[in-house]
């Protein structure tokens, strides 16, 4: 089991109010949450916080390797004059309408899930994850997000 | 009394006008006509109109025929529907037929049940225009007529004895002066000016703007058809906004956030410069998938729309279009603002097929 799993078990078990706090190098992480049990948890919104980097690298390091419920990512919108970036689910990747969405500004990310509405406009909702599997986005975000911007890599 | 060629193109346009209609949500989703549209002409493809043709059958004078047959079949020689091999005969070419945008936008607002614009009323110019309609005997030196004053010369001289052919001279006289005089034509004109906006954010896709280049066109269609005068000006942007002409409007993408006030700035600066709004009609029309940057941006558009746009225009129209993750929130920060304004029109456009809806929206009140 790995550092970060270990640290997100120990957060949830001590954290009862919905939101847990984890902490990474350069990155601090806080996780909105429904209801967790012992395999999985529902995330409500998961916010990184971490060192301002060059946004273009990052969203592109995000891109290839953040895989959210399996889901791959594209950039949607990369603004450096405006300091931030979306990334959603590739359309392909979709299911019922709902995508993950990542606005980047500047050294923060925040993860969220989305449905498109039949009426129009779309809605925020709660998505389950394994602990294992929040454990790997946790680690993906904090590795850009945490990194000085000369060590950001999507090696 | 009109020849029967005459009743025949007459008939002839009405089957047109009939097919155009019944066909008209197909033809304002697939583009067909924009790529199509020559000076002020469109060919209209109309692939089922019938062409007559003998066929076998029965009729009431009975008549002579040879070999086998059945009701229905081709008459010799002309081939018959029916499954079979691809056959080495050229197909069937697609008729078109042409019909004037002018006609076109009167089916258009005939289908969508389109109230005509009433342009503004202080903004119903009525130009006065002078014409030189006529001949006058009277009048300035600058307006004399020098080939009817010397006609009427010559018909003097011949009438009076004095013409001599063999040494040609022509002396007007005070009599003979003829100039032109004027009629001054007062014409009701009114102009109006159409600012397109579109986001062409990363977020914008091609299908989105695919849409918005069909909605934009047909509305100029409409526009067209209600003003004497109507100009059109492009702006697109994503973070930052920039003039383009029609065709950069429709074919670029750029990867960039989006700020909508961008655009709204750029638009009111045009207006300024160029559009009293005491003396043009004035149409923006902004498409954008909704997803402002920030909502301190939203509120910046709030405020120029209440204090700039909507008071100097005669309506602001904004259509918001879907893609595939749904649209953003402008619409609603939109219309929880400007509740029962009719300044405002506002529209969603989910996908091709509410196209028209979404032009009834925008233009339904005949603003």
């Amino acid at each position: 089991m790995s550092d970060l799993r270990e640290q997100l078990d120990e957060a949830l078990a001590r954290d009862g109010d919905g939101r847990a706090e984890l902490h990474g190098p350069g990155w601090t992480a806080q996780l909105d949450h429904g209801e967790a049990g012992p395999v999985g948890v529902v995330v409500e919104r998961l916010r990184v916080e971490g060192r301002v980097g060059d946004l273009v690298d990052r969203a592109q390091v995000l891109a290839d390797t953040l895989r959210p419920a399996g889901e791959r990512l594209q950039p949607v919108e990369v603004d450096p004059a405006l300091g931030g970036a979306v990334l959603r689910t590739r359309p392909d990747d979709m299911r019922g309408g709902r995508f993950f969405q990542l606005e980047v500004d500047r050294g923060d990310a925040e993860l969220t899930r989305q449905r498109r509405r039949a009426e129009g406009g779309r809605v925020e909702e709660p998505f389950p994850m394994t602990r294992e599997e929040l454990s790997r986005v946790l680690e993906a975000l904090g590795e850009v997000l945490g990194a000085p911007e000369d060590e950001v890599d999507g090696g | 009394m009109p020849l029967n060629i005459d009743n025949d193109v007459h008939r002839f346009r009405t089957i047109v006008k009939g097919r155009v209609r019944k066909d008209l949500r197909r033809f304002m989703q697939s583009g067909e006509l924009l790529g199509r549209q020559g000076d002020r002409i469109v060919s209209i493809p109309l692939p089922r109109i019938g062409i007559p043709r003998f066929r076998y059958g029965d009729n009431e004078q009975g008549g002579v025929g040879q070999g086998d047959g059945q009701p229905g079949d081709a008459a010799d020689g002309q081939p018959g529907d029916g499954q079979g091999q691809a056959g080495e005969q050229p197909g069937q070419h697609v008729l078109e037929a042409e019909v004037t945008l002018e006609e076109l936008a009167e089916i258009m607002g005939e289908e969508l049940a389109l109230p005509r614009i009433e342009p503004k009323g202080h903004k119903h110019i009525s130009s006065e225009r002078d014409k030189y309609t006529g001949i006058s005997r009277v009048g300035p030196e600058g307006l004399r007529h020098t080939r009817r004053t010397f006609r009427e010369a010559l018909k003097r001289q011949i009438a009076s004895g004095t013409w001599d052919a063999g040494r040609p001279r022509i002396v007007p006289v005070r009599e003979d002066k003829r100039y032109r005089s004027w009629k001054t034509k007062s014409e009701p004109q009114s102009s109006a000016v159409i600012l397109y906006m579109m986001d062409v954010s990363g977020s914008m896709g091609r299908e989105q703007k695919e849409i918005v280049r069909l909605e934009a066109f047909w509305i100029d269609t409409w526009l067209q058809h209600n003003y004497d005068n109507v100009q059109a000006r492009f702006i697109i942007h994503d973070a930052k906004a920039r003039e383009v002409d029609r065709d950069t409007f429709f074919r670029t993408k750029e990867s960039g956030g989006t700020l909508i006030s961008s655009a709204y700035e750029l638009a009111w600066r045009i207006i300024e410069a160029d559009y009293p709004p005491d003396e043009w009609n004035i149409y923006p029309f902004h498409f954008s998938d909704g997803d402002n940057w920030s909502k301190a941006d939203t509120k910046k558009c709030l405020t120029m729309l209440q204090e700039r746009f909507l008071p100097a225009c005669n309506q602001f129209s904004y259509a918001q279009v879907d893609s595939d993750y749904g649209s953003g929130q402008f619409y609603e920060d939109l219309s929880g603002s400007f509740s029962g304004d009719e300044r405002l029109a506002l529209s969603r456009v989910p996908d091709r097929d509410h196209i028209m809806d979404s032009i009834k929206e925008l233009l339904g009140t005949g603003r």
